[in-house]
Parts: C-alpha cells; structure tokens; sequence
C-alpha cells in the first residue's frame, strides 16, 4: 500500500490504456512505411503511451512521491456520478421533468445537510425550465413527461 | 481583397441581427457560468458549445467566441471580488484586485478590468486583421510533412504550459490523440478501437469529453472543498475610476496590449502567458515598486488587458493554420470541424464572411460587455450569493441535456459520466486535462498527415528533416524539449505553477 503513490498509479494507467489500445488494434492492418494501414499510427502512439507509462510508474517506485488518496471524500464524487447514471436511466422511461427531479435529488447528496423538500421544489423548477427551453423552445428530442406514467 | 473592404465584410456579418443577438447571448452566459467559482473559460465553453450546434456557421462560431470572452469577464470578476481566479490567467489580477476591494476600490477595479480588456480587444483584432491573411498564406505553403511538424509542435507547446510533471503531460496528450482515433480509420474506412460498441463507430464526441473532464471534474472538485466564500459589497457609485486612475492605467494597458498580441500569437502559450508576463513588466517599472501587490491599480490593468489581447490573438494560429493554442481553442476547432468547416490557411479565402464576421463580432462583443457588464456587476455578485447547493445541480442538469441533444443518444451520458469519472482520477494523479483535449482535436490530422508524407516521401522518415520549414519547425520542438529537460528551466517551471 505505501508503495502506490501518485507517480506509480499515473504510470500504471497510463500503461493499462497504452495495452488496452495495443490489443485492441492488433489486429488492424500496419501497412508499409510507404502506405501506412489504419493500425500503424495508432499503433505507435499506444506503443509510446504504454513504454512512458511505464517510466512514470518505475521512477514512482525508486523515488518517492505524494501519497495517493483517491477516495478521501468519495461522496461528492458518488451523489455526481449518480446523479448521471439516474438521469440516463430516467430520461427516456419517465421524461425530463421527473428525471430531473431524480438527478437533482441524487446530485443533492453531495453537501450536508440534505435538504430534501426545497431541492424538489427545484428540481421540479429546472426540470419544467429545461422543458420549456429545451425540448419546446429548441426542439430537443425527448419526452417532457414519459410513457411510464402511461401517457 | 484588401483589408478595408474585408474589415467592412465583416461588419456587415457582425451587425446582422441574429449575430448580434447570439454573440449578446454567449457574451452574457459565459459570463454568467465565468463567474460561477471554478469553472474557467474552457469549462464555460464545453458546457455551453452543444448549444451552439443548431446554428448556422458564422453565428455558432461569434456566439462561441462571446462565450469565451464573456467567461474570461466573468474569470476576473470572481478574482476581483473573492480572490478566486476562475482561470489560470487570472491568477495575477487576483493579487492587485482582491487588495483593490477589500480597500473598498472593488467597482474601480472591476472598471478598470473591463476597460482595459477593451482597449487591448480593439487593438488586438485591428493587429489580427492585418496580420492573419499573411500567415494563412504563409499556410498555403505547408504540406503534409510541415503539418505533421507544425502540430508536433503545437502538441509540445501545450504540454510545456500543463501543471503536474512534463512526462504526465505528454502521456495526456498520447491518451488524447487515441481517443480522437477511436471510430473508423478515415482512408480505408476500415472500424477501429470500437470495443465491439456500435455506438462508438462514429468516434468519442470531443464535447463529451471536455465536459467530463473540464465541467464536471471541476465540480466535484469544488463540491470537495468547499470554500468560504465572502463576497465584497460594491456600489454602482463607486464604478467610475478618478482622473488620476486613468492616468495611471493608460500605460499599462497599452504595454499589456504589446505583450499580450505577441505572446497570443505563439501555439501553445495563449493568455495565460501574457498575463504573467505583463505582470512581471508591471512589478519592475512600477514607481515605487512597493506599490504593486497591495491593491495598485497598475497590477489589475496591465494584465487583464494582457489576457485579453492575447485571448483576441490566439484565434490567429487557429484561423489560419488550423493549429489551436490553447484547450479553448482546441474546443473551437472542434466547434468548425462539426460545422463542417475544418479551420487552416484556406479557411479566409473560403470561407471570407466566417473569417471577418467572426472578428468583426469580437470587437462588437467587447463593446457589449463594456456597457453591459459595468451596470450588471451588482447582479453577478448576487449570483455569487446564491449558495453553491443550489447552482451544482443546475449545471450538472445543463451538462446532460447538452451532452444528450449531440445526437439524442442515451450513450452520450454513460460516456459523460466515464470521463467525468477518468478526470476525476486524473485530477487526483495530478494530470492536466488541457493536453488531453489538444490531443484529441489534433491526433486525426496529426495521423492523416503523417501518411500522406509519408506516402509522398515513398515511405522515406527523412522528409521531416530534409524539408526545411517542417525541418525548422522539428528543431525548434527539439529545443523546447531540452529546454524542458534541462533542470533548471524544468524547476522553474513547477515553480511557476505553485500559485
């Protein structure tokens, strides 16, 4: 545990995409130096991504570097992150102004305390904003209230 | 055509009033999410450029330059007012500003800010007129192997001007490069990189990441620490600067003017350098010299205009090389390349009416904010007020109904929230996010050029250093790279970033 630093995490994910690309277009034609295929620049590119990655994390290892605290506060990141996912879930199923109200909700566990009524009252307000400006005004294509209310 | 009737072009375009009208609405809500603590330029942009698609060309890409100035006023204002600079530029305004209002000069300072800014825009897209159909032509002359150097170049540039360690930056800028490769191969056609998605086939939108990246990682970032917040009260009354004021400021301004134009021009380097160097000018000719960083009124002007002047110059490389110097721009090549227009030397014989209307409509957007922000101060600091609780949610909202209404695709979310995750993870592994996106907007052309020099030269690597603007170009990112790796510029560069 001491030994995963900043340094050495970076270098190792930088790595990690370097071989996720590698694999992935392996199989991508490389052409000739001449005619260079659809696999040969890419190739390069996750080649020196996957080699440098790899400096970063064994220079991470002899010196030392800030330690890592990825999840110190991880509840601002979670209320965020879910506050997406409801929202991509919602939208299409129950229509903008109940996926806002979801998200807004979600998104509203972030900071303390959690003041349930009033930030419903506003979710509701966005939502019904957003439907206006967005889906009546601009057009955008999605239901204000969706058929899981059986409309 | 010569300037004066291309100028007047220009004008034409500028002052139709559907230009007029969306380059008033980006001015006003750039600034507005500017002066939301912690979103910069290039957050205001990413989350506000899905809503500029719908329109027309030369409309979306004047309201997108309104958004950007509007956020860098709105940068400044939030320096001024909370000593939190909304961007890096702002960084020194902070110094003078913050120390300006606490001695109850907040509306001087603001004033001061907003005219500076002004002047150096007039000045500097009168410079951009005469000078960007030269180095467009200049352009012309490029082939694929000079291409393939000049973005090499670019690329490099944007890393020396990254936070966190060099060999992170460069790494971000190769993570980059792959994502924008990530679809189908553009000669052959042939899928890449689509880890088996259907929905990927046509490529990572740019705008998804930049907001995950920029947008929302910044706001969890603020959601962590939360910071007391005092806004400092300021009176319509006290706006208007005294004569001794103006006099001190003219010479600042014009020498931050200077300095701004020349460094905008540079890849790599934008506004962010101006503003310090400015600065640095400021502090060595100031008279007494103990004035400057206890609220002199030097050290807010020279600066913002500064930042300004070379915000105005950095359109230059991006109009006519097609090369954005900074992660803003980066967001407005993308911007020009979704609207079909891919930006370089051909862009202002092309595309004239786009070219000219879009700098015609800056200098009208400047005047914009001059008269229109100065009476609306008191209504962005209220803004500042409003608890932080109740503005995330809204944003967040406004991050997913443009990154939905890309493409009226579900999919966008789920990779909304990827990157928002990723750069979360990179904020937290101290990796810029500003190569990434320079990455990204640049690694197609990067790889198209590349073969296509390749497939002239017969397959032959020398052709990069044979030819000899591309062999100048190479060398000169050889050097920086030394330059870079020497240990005492390396240091002097974290140093410069710690604040």
């Amino acid at each position: 545990m001491s030994k995963i630093n900043k340094d050495v995490a970076a270098g190792l994910l930088f790595l990690a995409i370097g071989l996720l690309f590698l694999t992935s277009g392996w199989m991508l034609p490389f052409g000739t130096w001449r005619k260079i295929g659809p696999g040969g620049f890419p190739t390069m590119v996750a080649g020196l991504l996957a080699l440098f990655g790899l400096g970063i994390a064994v220079k991470g290892l002899i010196r030392r570097s800030e330690r890592l605290d990825l999840l110190s506060h991880p509840r601002a990141l979670l209320a965020v992150l879910g506050a997406l996912v409801v929202f991509g879930l919602l939208l299409q199923g129950v229509g903008l102004v109940a996926a806002t109200l979801a998200s807004t909700l979600v998104a509203a566990c972030a900071v303390r305390p959690l003041r349930l009524v009033p930030m419903a009252i506003y979710g509701v307000l966005v939502g019904s904003g957003c439907s206006l400006l967005f889906v009546k005004a601009l057009g955008m294509q999605a239901p204000v209230v969706g058929p899981w209310f059986g409309f | 055509m010569d300037t004066f009737s291309s100028i007047l072009l220009g004008f034409q375009q500028a002052v139709l009033p559907v230009n007029v009208f969306w380059c008033f609405v980006g001015a006003i809500l750039g600034t507005l999410v500017g002066v939301l603590p912690g979103l910069g330029p290039a957050a205001t942009v990413a989350i506000l450029l899905p809503f500029t698609v719908g329109l027309d060309p030369v409309t979306s890409l004047i309201m997108l330059a309104g958004i950007y100035y509007g956020a860098q006023y709105g940068g400044s204002t939030t320096a001024i007012l909370l000593n939190l600079p909304g961007e890096a530029s702002s960084v020194v305004t902070a110094i003078d500003g913050y120390r300006m209002a606490r001695a109850g000069r907040a509306g001087v300072a603001l004033a001061t800010a907003g005219i500076g800014s002004f002047v150096a825009g007039t000045i500097a897209t009168f410079l951009l007129s005469f000078f960007a159909p030269a180095l467009a032509e200049f352009g012309l002359l490029f082939g694929p192997a000079e291409y393939f150097s000049l973005m090499v170049l670019g690329l490099l540039m944007s890393v020396v001007l990254a936070r966190g360690a060099l060999s992170k930056a460069i790494c971000m800028v190769f993570v980059g490069i792959l994502c924008g490769l990530v679809g189908q191969d553009v000669q052959t056609a042939v899928p890449r990189f689509n880890f088996g998605l259907q929905d990927l086939s046509g490529g990572i939108n740019f705008v998804i990441v930049a907001m995950g990246l920029f947008g929302i990682g910044e706001l969890v970032r603020d959601l962590e620490n939360p910071e007391a917040r005092t806004v400092i009260k300021t009176s319509l009354s006290s706006l208007v600067p005294s004569r001794e004021d103006f006099r001190r400021m003219i010479m600042p301004i014009l020498r931050g003017t200077g300095i701004g134009s020349v460094l905008g021009l540079l890849p790599g380097s934008g506004a962010l350098l101006a503003a310090f160097a400015s600065y640095a000018v400021e502090k060595r000719v100031a008279k007494p010299p103990e004035g400057m960083g206890n609220g002199a009124i030097e050290g807010v002007a020279g600066p913002e205009s500064a930042n300004n002047a070379g915000a105005q110059t950095s359109f230059v490389p991006l109009l006519t090389l097609g090369l954005p110097a900074n992660a803003v721009m980066a967001l407005m090549a993308g911007a020009l390349i979704m609207q079909g227009i891919p930006p370089g030397p051909t862009l202002i014989s092309e595309h004239p009416d786009l070219f000219w209307g879009v700098i015609a409509s800056m200098w009208i957007g400047n005047v914009m904010l001059l008269v229109l922000n100065l009476p609306l101060i008191g209504i962005w600091t209220r803004l500042l007020t409003v608890p932080f609780a109740y503005l995330y949610p809204a944003i967040l909202i406004f991050c997913l109904v443009g990154a939905f209404s890309l493409n009226n695709s579900i999919f966008d979310i789920w990779l909304l929230a990827g990157f928002s995750l990723l750069g979360y993870v990179f904020a937290k592994l101290q990796c810029d996010a500003a190569p990434l996106i320079m990455g990204m907007i640049l690694g197609p052309p990067l790889e198209e050029n590349f073969r296509r020099a390749m497939w002239v030269a017969k397959g032959n690597p020398s052709t990069f250093v044979t030819r000899p603007i591309s062999a100048v170009l190479l060398m000169a990112a050889v050097l920086l790279l030394i330059l870079l790796l020497m240990p005492k510029v390396g240091s002097a560069r974290e140093e410069a970033f710690q604040e």
